[in-house]
């Protein structure tokens, strides 16, 4: 027996593809259909509450509201005055099913929040900042188009989707997991800013109606641009809130129609 | 901003995983394929016992080992892979250096040897993290009997 030497070049138990193209197919791929489906999760739950029946949706938010932490209001010496606006405009708007409550505590941002059990709160800083009882309106107007659109349980519908495709993911790498939630997250605040500019169009309306005119609703968030042109436009896109810049734009929008 | 903080980080990491991966990867089967060629007159054979006309001088436990890591890339696409099935190609070419890694390795321990019988490649995952179906590294053993005749 002899022993005979082999060529070596075959490199058979390698697969020759390259990397970096099932990388890109992949990472596309994979983002559209997870686009795809995430649209279509959350445009079903946008339908269903949108034909939700009075008593499942006041059962609905009965379970949003538990949510609410106890909020203890701070005396301010406008409480009354933005009181007696807000009881007139209660008179003006049709949302149904919720007591309100109205809230100021003392703190250094300008801003303003709807919460599920009815209770809106205002920041001592946006009171302060509000000259005029149409800028007043304009601000709980907006609030109330949170409860107009149902926006709390639209944001408890986002939040199921986000949680059920973060549980769905979580069987792959943890990498993988945090990367595919934080683009969802990115997502969720996209859908947020754009509640929050439905909310301003609201308000409009609602100021339309009450007074025959918008300046109010202007004025306010011009004030408040003027605070915040130091501040970077890529944060506010990363933000909650939409850039006060493109709230204005798209009221003028709103107000040349 | 966070997030784009995080996603930073991660493509990085996938960017210097890929670049520190093949430049390692393309080095180590050069100079695989220049040693094995080196030491192809070595024959490495899975017989239990030795051939019947070989009269043996000596013999002695040959082994050899080695222990190889996957990078940040190749593990991110060991993901991908996972999820939609198929060869598992990253990690297809790390085993491969490894086993032959480890039989060079064995033969570079006794290089005047003329034969090497029953040689058996061994596979052991060598993970650090808890974290379950993570597999980071690995170590690959190859032993024989390395033999001189008369």
């Amino acid at each position: 027996m002899k022993y005979q030497e082999r060529k070596l070049e075959h490199e058979l138990n390698v697969s020759s593809s390259n990397l970096l193209h099932d990388f890109m197919l992949y990472m596309v791929g994979g983002i559209a259909v997870l686009a795809i489906v995430f649209y279509l999760a959350t445009s079903s739950v946008n339908f269903v509450i949108d034909h939700l029946s009075p008593e499942l949706e006041s059962k609905l938010y009965g379970i949003v509201a538990s949510t609410t932490p106890t909020i203890k209001a701070d005396p301010h010496p406008r409480q009354k005055e933005i009181e007696d606006i807000f009881r007139q405009l209660l008179e003006q708007v049709d949302i149904r099913g919720q007591q309100f409550k109205l809230k100021i505590i003392d703190a250094s941002e300008e801003n303003a929040f709807a919460f599920p059990d009815g209770t809106i709160l205002l920041h001592s800083a946006i009171v302060d900042a509000m000259e005029s009882e149409q800028e007043i309106t304009m601000i709980l107007a907006h609030e109330l188009g949170h409860y107009y659109h149902k926006d709390h349980l639209r944001g408890m519908g986002a939040g199921l989707t986000l949680l059920a495709f973060s549980a769905a993911i979580g069987v792959g790498d943890s990498s993988l997991k945090s990367i595919v939630t934080s683009i969802l997250q990115q997502i969720k605040k996209k859908f947020g800013r754009e509640q929050e500019l439905a909310a301003d169009l609201y308000a409009l309306r609602i100021l339309k109606k009450k007074y025959g005119s918008t300046q109010g609703a202007l004025s306010l968030f011009k004030r408040l641009n003027s605070n915040t042109t130091g501040m970077a436009r890529a944060t506010f896109y990363l933000s909650t809130h939409p850039h006060p810049n493109d709230r204005i734009k798209a009221l003028i929008q709103r107000i040349e129609q | 901003m966070e997030e784009l903080i995080q996603l930073g980080f991660f493509a990085g990491l996938l960017m210097l995983g890929y670049f520190w991966g093949s430049v390692n990867e393309r080095r180590h089967y050069h100079s695989i394929r220049r040693r094995e060629k080196k030491y192809q007159s070595v024959p490495a054979v899975s017989f239990k016992s030795v051939p019947a006309n070989i009269e043996v001088k000596t013999s002695k436990l040959v082994i050899g080992s080695t222990v190889i890591s996957i990078d940040y890339f190749k593990r991110f696409m060991a993901v991908l892979y996972n999820l939609v099935g198929g060869r598992l190609k990253p990690y297809e070419s790390l085993l491969d250096r490894a086993r032959r890694e480890a039989i060079l390795r064995m033969k570079q321990s006794s290089p005047k040897a003329q034969l090497i019988i029953n040689v058996r490649v061994e596979t052991a995952s060598i993970s650090k993290s808890s974290r379950k179906g993570t597999v980071g590294s690995i170590e690959v053993l190859a032993y024989g009997t390395a033999i001189n005749y008369k």
